[in-house]
């Protein structure tokens, strides 16, 4: 049996977290290998591959006649791997021996770059008085529109981390910053940074008792000797004794974000809430969270809120930059759209019982499912909290994004 | 008087703050919780996937409802991506033959219990075409076994009636989805067992207009549990009421009417629109002698103005169609072109002698689904023929010949062109069209040698029909909903699946029109411009 080539492979692999570092030396020596020997793999592009193997039928059916050549996209390629196809297309008929005309010849080619459900497709037209022909290839598996380029803040930055199809709930770094663990609402998977990308080694599967929610929340935790995933109804765990995760329903409902500790939380009059963010200004420790009514109230000593805030999205972090003043502590806050519209994120800062605007809004391809402090194996927090774990749904790809979020001091 | 005035001021002020902070916006974190209301025209479903007629409209509305309950292998992405859902692993072998499919594990069926490979088995065997043959494999995998290669196969398991479920002991038909069948009510709201709505007797299109079809949330869905307690579904709702309803906020979801599309705007609902899905045309029948003549139906082809059908008839809300497969799915359709050239089509005519039949005969035109729109759109057949000089009859659909009169009911003549509606169900261009061609009894071309792709053939296929005029595509038609202002994300497919798993529904002040000008949106809006976010009292 072999796999089909394109997306209809096995949907996942699920590796045990122990077989991660062998797969991941076995992963840099073959890529080592592909590097030094085979660097014209790296370079290999199915689309163009198609594209070309379209245009050569297109030059037998021509028999080394000139021809002008005509490319149209009518497909959700971007402009830059149109271009790419077109080139390659041209390329292999020139190198076939047809001459293409920029002046009016007897025989037009009219390449039509479509799409079905699943696929795009190269359609050649080839339009002369006597056998006007018409060629089709499948040019390869859909990718989706091209992500638009967004605009970048001054002083808020972000930094892509890995896309993936499944969700990311949580990630968490080690290695000095090198391996990621990414949270989904059943696995975890494991990345690497090589060359400055992170390449994805490994998935360990969790056995979970429960099935996730639609808009599962969790957090995955280092100690010294056991990891536990904490799911919103339920725990896994796994210890250096023990022989593999083993899952159990929470004795809590929720548990809070990472950042969040508990004495500023406990005996606060709140309702259901989605997110929250505890930091430090004017000497206070205080809180803001957000709640399923749709406002953001900010907490301080006492057990009621001191101030709602409205026009808030559901997703907040805390970020320590140092900018600003009340001890360089500011919010990021998400917009107030739902999950079919693409969203933007804020930095804000509490001054007083106020909330000003610090920064642009910066766009996002996708709805923004997940921000928050992300965690470290090292246990360095002020390093965790000068930075924030976003996570979209792209809503051009319907890749899940993750993106760490960092602010710098403007002038 | 100055100190009552700033008092006044101030009141206001607090009054507006709190009116904003009670008012906050939706929050992007879905919610769970209510019962989505959707209104539907179709008077009755049936939720028994091997009793649905491929192609009709009536199977798309089954197939609408069937999603909540049952669940497909595999599912295709908005990105064109295959998606687990009840396999979670896939291959085949090299000619495309022989597909393996791993069953995924720990599902369980709304009765409670576990789905196997044998339920697969059983459930996919009845629906597949002759060709492919499923059997159990080793451990949890299902094997399918096709009698030619079957590339698309994954387009195929990812759309139409390709539904896993099982039938219990009593009749009854259980899914693995995120809903369950519940009880029937009358159109009043009231429990009415005379008409409890279970699978097992939807399948008999048991329902009648009014009939009011509750799904509860499937508690133990492997998928998670949906984000609304339950779907009320509504049947054999008129689309003017349909769309008062939706105004009214006593429906969440509605099938549009196209007419009713530009009303709808101006009344500031929310329109959504799919990709075409339905298309209109007209096919021939060699059962009446006139409809042999290929001159003719050139004519007539030539005489129709398609334009006005979409632009006029369907509100703007179709296009006129030239191909049998629209373009999103076939990716071709744009290599095929229809003229509208009356003079060539009188032309035609002319050359047709009266003593043929066709130069003699009128046309019947058999208009085929029920409704005033494909009515209408027949009427216009019949106008535009008649420009050309051709003659065409409409005959009117059959109605109910059991009255138990004693007149005997004279048989009908033959109809020489059928108006139909074909509503496309299957994500692969080969399974559709090959439905259509055994649906309407297409003769295959006796050549496709000079094609050499997959795609290619089918393209000759389709040229086949259109060339010989056997079928003439007349529009094709998107699938509208209205959406109601409390509904979140709504994301069906472009194809017109729904998902309502994922839907969820906002308070009604939540969803309140934002560019409304009261004290509370201005106070807000101010804020937001100055940068800062209204700092309001205590909630």
């Amino acid at each position: 049996m072999l796999s089909s080539l394109g997306t209809p492979v096995p949907a996942k692999q699920k590796p045990s977290l122990a077989s991660s570092i062998a797969r991941i030396i076995l992963c840099l020596l073959i890529g080592t290998l592909l590097v030094v020997f085979l660097p014209q793999l790296a370079k290999a592009d199915a689309l163009e591959d198609a594209a070309r193997a379209l245009a050569r039928r297109v030059a037998a059916s021509l028999h080394g006649n000139a021809a002008t050549c005509e490319m149209r996209n009518s497909s959700s390629l971007g402009g830059a791997e149109f271009a790419r196809i077109s080139a390659a297309f041209q390329d292999e008929l020139r190198q076939r021996g047809v001459k293409i005309s920029t002046v009016e010849t007897a025989t037009t080619v009219i390449v039509s770059v479509t799409q079905s459900p699943s696929e795009y497709l190269g359609v050649a037209q080839i339009q002369r008085k006597e056998d006007p022909q018409t060629l089709m290839e499948t040019l390869g598996a859909l990718k989706g529109p091209g992500t638009a380029e967004l605009a970048f803040n001054s002083t808020l930055h972000r930094e892509p981390l890995f896309s993936q199809e499944s969700p990311i709930l949580d990630v968490v770094f080690a290695g000095d910053g090198q391996v990621a663990f990414a949270l989904g609402p059943g696995e975890i998977d494991s990345y690497q940074r090589r060359g400055g990308s992170w390449v994805h080694t490994g998935v360990e599967t969790l056995p979970r008792r429960t099935a996730p929610q639609r808009n599962e929340r969790g957090f995955l935790d280092f100690a010294a000797d056991t990891e536990s995933v904490n799911f919103s109804r339920e725990s896994c765990l796994i210890s250096a004794q023990g022989s593999g995760w083993r899952c159990e329903r929470a004795k809590e409902e929720q548990a809070w974000p990472r950042g969040v500790s508990n004495p500023p939380v406990t005996g606060k009059k709140m309702g259901a809430w989605s997110s929250a963010a505890q930091f430090q200004a004017d000497g206070k420790t205080r809180l803001v969270v957000t709640a399923t009514d749709g406002l953001a109230r900010l907490y301080e000593e006492g057990d009621e809120p001191v101030v709602a805030f409205s026009g808030w999205g559901s997703e907040l972090a805390g970020v320590h930059s140092s900018c600003g003043s009340g001890g360089g502590w500011q919010v990021l806050r998400t917009g107030a759209e739902d999950w079919t519209k693409a969203d933007t994120v804020q930095a804000m800062e509490i001054k007083g019982r106020r909330a000003v605007a610090v920064s642009e809004a910066m766009e996002f391809p996708g709805a923004i499912v997940t921000l928050h402090t992300p965690g470290t194996r090292s246990g360095d927090v002020a390093d965790a909290n000068a930075k924030a774990l976003l996570v979209d749904r792209n809503l051009q790809t319907g890749f899940y994004d993750a993106y760490l979020l960092s602010i710098s001091c403007s002038n | 008087m100055m100190r009552i005035c700033c008092r006044l001021v101030a009141l206001t002020s607090v009054l507006a703050v709190l009116v904003a902070a009670a008012r906050g916006r939706a929050a992007t974190n879905p919610r769970y919780g209510g019962t989505l209301r959707v209104e539907l025209h179709a008077a009755s479903v049936s939720l028994d996937p091997r009793e649905w007629r491929t192609g009709s409209l009536e199977a798309a509305t089954n197939e609408k409802l069937a999603g909540l309950v049952f669940e497909r292998l595999l599912a295709l992405d908005n990105y064109g991506r295959t998606q687990p859902v009840l396999a979670t692993e896939w291959s085949h072998d090299g000619a495309n033959r022989r597909w393996q499919f791993t069953i995924r594990g720990g599902v369980k069926f709304s009765d409670g219990t576990a789905l196997t490979v044998a339920d697969v088995v059983a459930a996919l065997q009845p629906l597949l075409p002759a060709s492919l043959q499923i059997s159990a494999g080793i451990g949890n995998v299902v094997v399918v076994q096709s009698a030619v290669a079957a590339p698309d196969l994954l387009e195929e398991f990812a759309s139409g009636r390709f539904f896993v479920y099982r039938v219990t002991a009593n009749g009854e038909f259980v899914g693995t989805g995120p809903f369950v069948l519940g009880q029937g009510r009358s159109g009043d709201g009231e429990p009415d067992n005379s008409r409890v709505a279970t699978v097992g007797n939807l399948s008999g299109a048991a329902t009648t207009n009014g009939t009011l079809l509750h799904f509860r949330a499937n508690e133990e869905a492997w998928s998670g549990r949906p984000f609304v307690d339950g779907i009320d579904v509504t049947l054999g709702v008129p689309a003017l009421r349909a769309m008062f309803d939706l105004q009214l906020g006593k429906a969440d979801l509605i099938e549009l009417a196209p007419e009713l599309v530009p009303r709808a705007r101006q009344a500031n609902l929310r329109v959504w629109s799919s990709d075409p899905v339905v298309l209109y045309g007209l096919r021939f029948d060699d059962a009446q002698a006139a409809a042999l003549d290929a001159h003719l139906r050139e004519a007539l082809s030539l005489a129709l103005d398609r334009g006005t059908m979409a632009n006029v008839l369907l509100q703007k809300q179709a296009e006129p169609a030239a191909a049998l497969l629209p373009q999103w799915l076939s990716g071709y359709a744009f290599l095929v072109t229809v003229e509208t050239n009356l003079e060539r089509a009188k032309e035609l005519r002319r050359s047709l002698t009266g003593s043929t039949s066709a130069g003699a005969e009128a046309l019947r035109l058999r208009v085929d689904p029920a409704g005033d729109l494909p009515k209408l759109l027949g009427e216009r057949v019949a106008v535009n023929a008649r420009q050309a000089s051709i003659f065409v009859q409409i005959v009117n659909r059959p109605a109910g010949r059991n009255t138990g009169g004693a007149s005997p009911v004279a048989p009908e003549p033959p109809s020489g062109v059928h108006l139909f509606a074909w509503h496309y169900s299957s994500l692969s261009a080969r399974t559709e069209l090959e439905a259509m061609y055994a649906a309407y009894n297409l003769a295959e071309p006796a050549d496709t040698s000079g094609a050499s792709t997959e795609r290619e053939q089918l393209y000759a296929k389709e040229r086949h029909v259109l060339e010989e005029w056997r079928v003439l595509p007349l529009v094709e038609q998107a699938e509208l909903v209205g959406v109601g202002a409390t509904v979140r994300d709504w994301m069906p497919a472009r194809w017109g699946e729904w998902h309502l798993a994922d839907v969820w529904l906002a308070t009604p002040a939540e969803a309140a029109p934002t560019t409304s000008s009261t004290a509370a949106d201005v106070t807000r809006g101010s804020a937001a411009r100055a940068g800062t976010s209204t700092a309001g009292a205590k909630p």
